[in-house]
C-alpha cells in the first residue's frame, strides 16, 4: 500500500490536474463539430424562412399584374383549394359513414344512406358556391394594375436583395464561427501547454518514487533473512513481485497475488493468484459458492480483502494498487462492472441511464449544475451523442426513451453492457452475463462480447456458469473451487483438467 | 417576419422556466388583487404560508423522491431557521443577506452532521434519528429563553429591510421578496433535478451498487442531499419569521414534518408540479377553504382526517401521487381522441 505522504499527495494532486486538462482538451474538440452542426441547422432555417418570405411578396406583385377577371379566377382557384383541404375530414366522415351503412346489407338504408351522402356533400357545396360568390366583392380586385415592366424590375430587385442578404449572412456567419474557432484551439493550446508542464513535473516525481521503492525492495529482501514472520515476507515480497511484473509486462493488464477474503472464519477465498492477459477474453469458473462473485467484489472493492494485492495497468498505463481506491473511483482507472441480476436505475430512461454510466466523466461544478451554464450544456451534448452513438452500434436506438421496467431480460443485460462503455474501460468484468438468457439470445451475446472485446481493445473478464459459452469465448479460463485454485490454462486443457471434473461431477 | 417571431415565441414557452415564471406571476396577482380589495387578507397569508411550506417540501422532495433518504426532522430545521433570522436582524442588528449567509453556513454543518449519519444508518431508523434531532431543537426552542423567548414565542415587530423599515403589517414587500425567493429555489431544484447530480442521486436511490460501480460516492451525494434539504428549510423558517414576525416551539412540532412528508407523497415525491398541488391540498385546503366552513370551525382537527384520508387513497391507489394521476388521465383522454377519431373517419384505408 501507498503510504500518504507528501509527495504521495502531490503526486494524486498532479495526475488530477492532468485528468481535468485532458478532459478539458477533449472535451473542446468534441464540441466543435456539434457547434459547426448546430449552427449550420440554424442557418438553413433562416434561409428557408427567406425563401418563403420572398415566395410570398412576389406572388402577390405577380397576381397585381394580372387583369381583375384574371385575379377573380386566381382567388376562386386559391379559395376551392382551402375549402376543399377544410372539408377533407368532414368528407371522409360522410364516405365512412355511408360504407358503414352500406355493410349491414339492408338495399333500403343503403338507399338512405347514399341520399343522405348527396344531400351532405350537396350542402358542402352550397356552402362553398356562397364563400365563392362573395369573392367578387374582394377589396384586392379593385387595386390598379401593376405593369409588366414593373414587376420583373420587382423580381430582379427581390432576388438580388435576396442573394446579397444570404451572401451577408453567409459571411456573418462564417465568421462568427471562425472567431468561435480560434477561441476554442487557443484555449486548447493554452490547457495544452499546462498539461504538458504538468505531465513533466509528474514523470520527474515518479522517477524520484520508483527509485526509492526498488531500494526498499532491496532492503526488504535483506531483512527477510532476520525476520521470524517469514511467510507474511514472502507474500510481500511477491506483491512487490506482481507489481514489478506487471510494469514490466507489457501482456499482463491486471494481476492477483495471495488474494484471501474470509467473511467471520468462513474463507470465501483462499490463496488466490493469477495475472489476466490484455485484450483477452478471461474466464472465471467453478461450482456454486465457490467464491467466484467474492473475487469480483474484491478487484471492485466493494469488498476489502482480508489479505493479498491486486496491481492493475490503469488507463494512462500507471501500474496501480485497486485496494487504494475506494467503490466509486475504480470506474476513473477504467475498471466497469456489470451484476448478476441487472442492475439499471429502474426511474430513469434507457438514454439516462447511459448518462449515469458516464457520471465520472462529468467534470462541471456543482454550481456549474445549479445554474446549467454552458459547460454543463456542452458535457450533455458530448456525452449524449456518445450515448447515443454506443446504444447505435449495439442495435438499442429504438429503447432509448423506455423505462428499463418491462422490457425483457436480454435487452437489459444488453443495456447493462452498453452501460459499461459508455467510460472507454480498459477492463469489463460481467458478473454472469448469460445467466437468465435462452440459447439463442446466449450465441447473440457471445457475438457481442468478442465484438466489444475487438472494436473497444479492452480486457473482458468473466464469471459464467453456462460452460458452452466459457469455452467458446475465453482465451484463459481459471477454475475455483471453495476460493482455492485448481487450474488455470485454456479451454482444452481445462476442460480435460482431472480436477476440474472432479469439483464439477463429484469424486468419489 | 411573422415566422420567426413565432418561432422564438414558442421557444420561450416550450422553456421549461416559463412555467415557473407564470406561478411566481399567479402569487404576485394575488397581492396585487389584495391591494385593490379582490381578495381578502387572510387568504393571501394562508397563500404566503403555503408558499414557504412550498419552498421546505421542494427541499424535501430532493431527499425522499431523489435520494431515497426518509428524514422526520424537517421541523426543528425550519424552526432553527425562524429563531436565527431573528437571532441575527432583531439581537445583532446585521442585514438580512448576512442572516441568509449565516443560514446557509449552519445549514452546511448540520446537513453534512446528519448525512455522515445516512452512510451507517438507512430506512426507518434514520428517520427516528432524525426526529429525535428536531425534537432535540423543539425543546432547545422551549428552554433557551434568552434566545428564543420560551414558550411564549419570539416576535420582530419592526424589519430593516434593504433600507426600509417595515411595520408588522407591512408585508406587501416581504410578500413579494418571498415569491422572488420561491421562484429561484424552483428553478435550482429542477437545475439540480436535470443534471448528473440528480440522475446520481436516483442512481444511488435505485440501486447503490450499481452506483457505486458507476462512480457515484455514496457519502458525496447523500450529504449534499441533506445539505440542500436542510438550506431549504432553514431559507424556508427565515422567511417565514420574516413574513410572520413571530414564531412559536410549537409550531414546529413533529405534525409540522408529517404534514411535509404528506404533501410530497399526495403530489408526487418526483415532481415539482406535484409538490405544488400537493402542497396546496395539505395546507392550502386547509388554511383558505376549509377554515371558513362551520362545521370544521367549530371542530377545528377534523381537517386532519380528511389529509389522513387522502394519504390512504393516494398511497393504495396512486403510489406515484396526484402528478401520475394527472398525466395517466392527460394520457389516456388523448387516446379517447384518437379511437373517437378512428371511429368517426376510419384508419387510414380511404
Amino acid at each position: 500500500m501507498e503510504k500518504m505522504t507528501y509527495r504521495g499527495f502531490l503526486k494524486r494532486y498532479y495526475r488530477s490536474r492532468i485528468e481535468r486538462y485532458m478532459f478539458l482538451i477533449e472535451s473542446l474538440h468534441a464540441y466543435l463539430p456539434i457547434l459547426e452542426s448546430n449552427s449550420q441547422k440554424k442557418m438553413n432555417q433562416s434561409l428557408e424562412d427567406l425563401k418563403v418570405m420572398q415566395q410570398k411578396k412576389l406572388d402577390h406583385a405577380y397576381f397585381l399584374t394580372q387583369d381583375p377577371e384574371k385575379r377573380l379566377s386566381i382567388l376562386k382557384e386559391d379559395l376551392r383549394e382551402k375549402r376543399n383541404q377544410k372539408y377533407y375530414w368532414t368528407l371522409r366522415a360522410i364516405k365512412q359513414k355511408r360504407k358503414r351503412l352500406e355493410a349491414k346489407g339492408d338495399e333500403t338504408i343503403a338507399h338512405e344512406a347514399r341520399l343522405m351522402e348527396k344531400a351532405a356533400l350537396g350542402a358542402i357545396e352550397n356552402k362553398i358556391e356562397t364563400a365563392l360568390n362573395r369573392l367578387s366583392k374582394h377589396p384586392s380586385l379593385s387595386k390598379p394594375l401593376m405593369e409588366k415592366a414593373v414587376y420583373e424590375a420587382l423580381e430582379k430587385t427581390l432576388s438580388d436583395a435576396w442573394l446579397n442578404h444570404q451572401q451577408e449572412r453567409l459571411n456573418r456567419h462564417q465568421k462568427r464561427l471562425n472567431q468561435e474557432k480560434v477561441k476554442v484551439s487557443k484555449k486548447a493550446e493554452i490547457y495544452q501547454t499546462r498539461l504538458n508542464v504538468l505531465k513533466e513535473k509528474l514523470t520527474h516525481l515518479e522517477g524520484q518514487l520508483l527509485h526509492e521503492e526498488t531500494e526498499r525492495l532491496e532492503q526488504l529482501s535483506e531483512k527477510k533473512k532476520e525476520d521470524p514472520t517469514y511467510q507474511a515476507m514472502d507474500h510481500a515480497i511477491d506483491h512487490l513481485n506482481a507489481k514489478l511484473r506487471l510494469r514490466e509486462n507489457q501482456d499482463i493488464h491486471l494481476t492477483l497475488s495471495h488474494l484471501s477474503m474470509s467473511f467471520a472464519g468462513l474463507k470465501a477465498v483462499d490463496d488466490l493468484s493469477f495475472d489476466v492477459k490484455k485484450g483477452s477474453i478471461f474466464g472465471l469458473i467453478g461450482p456454486n459458492g465457490a467464491g467466484k462473485t467474492t473475487v469480483f467484489n474484491c478487484i471492485t472493492q466493494f469488498y476489502k480483502p482480508t489479505s493479498g494485492a491486486i496491481y492493475f495497468k490503469n488507463n494512462k498505463q500507471e501500474v496501480v494498487s485497486l485496494l487504494d481506491y475506494p467503490v466509486h473511483e475504480i470506474i476513473k482507472q477504467g475498471i466497469v462492472r456489470t451484476f448478476q441480476n441487472v442492475e439499471l436505475i429502474w426511474e430513469l430512461n434507457i438514454l439516462d441511464n447511459m448518462l449515469v454510466g458516464a457520471h465520472s466523466l462529468y467534470k462541471s461544478s456543482l454550481l456549474t449544475q445549479l445554474l446549467h451554464l454552458p459547460m454543463l450544456k456542452r458535457e450533455e451534448e458530448v456525452v449524449k451523442a456518445k450515448a447515443i452513438r454506443i446504444l447505435d452500434s449495439l442495435g438499442l436506438l429504438s429503447y432509448k426513451d423506455f423505462y428499463p421496467l418491462g422490457l425483457p431480460y436480454g435487452i437489459l443485460k444488453k443495456i447493462e453492457l452498453a452501460r459499461t462503455l459508455m467510460t472507454d474501460p480498459q477492463l469489463i468484468i460481467l458478473d454472469e452475463p448469460a445467466a437468465g438468457l435462452n440459447d439463442q439470445e446466449t450465441k447473440a451475446l457471445a457475438k457481442t462480447i468478442k465484438d466489444i472485446q475487438k472494436h473497444h481493445g479492452c480486457t473482458i473478464f468473466l464469471v459464467e456458469h453456462d460452460m458452452e459459452l466459457v469455452m467458446d469465448i475465453c482465451d484463459e479460463i481459471c477454475a475455483i473451487n471453495f476460493g482455492k485454485k485448481i487450474a488455470i490454462g485454456t479451454p482444452r486443457e481445462i476442460q480435460s483438467h482431472p480436477e476440474v471434473r472432479e469439483a464439477y461431477l463429484g469424486g468419489e | 417576419m411573422m415566422i420567426p417571431i413565432r418561432r422564438q415565441l414558442k421557444k420561450w414557452i416550450h422553456h421549461p422556466y416559463f412555467g415557473f415564471l407564470i406561478v411566481a406571476f399567479i402569487f404576485v396577482l394575488v397581492q396585487v388583487a389584495n391591494t385593490v380589495g379582490l381578495l381578502g387578507t387572510s387568504q393571501v397569508r394562508a397563500i404566503g404560508l403555503t408558499m414557504i411550506y412550498f419552498i421546505i417540501a421542494l427541499g424535501f422532495t430532493l431527499l425522499l423522491g431523489y435520494a431515497g433518504l426518509a428524514s422526520l426532522g424537517t421541523a426543528g430545521f425550519v424552526g432553527f431557521g425562524a429563531y436565527l433570522l431573528g437571532n441575527v436582524m432583531r439581537v445583532l442588528g446585521l442585514p438580512f443577506i448576512a442572516a441568509i449567509l449565516i443560514g446557509i453556513l449552519s445549514a452546511i454543518v448540520l446537513g453534512s452532521l446528519i448525512g455522515f449519519i445516512s452512510l451507517r444508518i438507512e430506512g426507518m431508523y434514520l428517520a427516528i434519528i432524525t426526529l429525535a434531532v428536531s425534537e432535540v431543537f423543539v425543546e432547545l426552542f422551549k428552554n433557551a429563553v434568552s434566545l428564543t423567548g420560551g414558550t411564549d414565542g419570539f416576535r420582530i415587530p419592526t424589519l430593516t429591510l434593504f433600507g426600509r423599515t417595515l411595520g408588522i403589517l407591512d408585508r406587501a414587500p416581504v410578500y413579494f421578496m418571498l415569491t422572488f425567493f420561491l421562484l429561484l429555489i424552483m428553478i435550482a431544484t429542477f437545475n439540480l433535478i436535470n443534471s448528473p447530480i440528480g440522475r446520481a442521486m436516483l442512481a444511488i436511490k435505485n440501486s447503490d451498487s450499481a452506483g457505486q460501480a458507476m462512480g457515484v460516492g455514496l457519502l458525496k451525494y447523500r450529504i449534499l442531499a441533506f445539505v440542500i434539504a436542510t438550506i431549504y428549510a432553514i431559507i424556508g423558517g427565515m422567511l417565514y419569521m420574516m413574513y410572520y414576525r413571530s414564531s412559536i416551539p410549537d409550531t414546529w412540532s413533529l405534525a409540522l414534518s408529517l404534514n411535509i412528508l404528506a404533501a410530497v407523497i399526495v403530489g408526487g415525491s418526483k415532481s415539482i408540479w406535484g409538490v405544488l398541488i400537493g402542497v396546496f391540498l395539505i395546507f392550502g385546503l386547509d388554511t383558505m377553504v376549509l377554515k371558513d366552513i362551520q362545521f370544521f370551525v367549530t371542530y377545528p382537527n377534523t381537517t386532519l382526517i380528511f389529509s389522513g384520508a387522502l394519504i390512504i387513497l393516494i398511497v393504495m391507489f396512486y403510489p406515484g401521487g396526484i402528478i401520475k394521476l394527472l398525466v395517466n388521465t392527460k394520457y389516456r383522454i388523448q387516446k379517447m381522441i384518437q379511437s373517437r377519431k378512428e371511429y368517426l373517419y376510419g384508419k387510414d384505408d380511404l
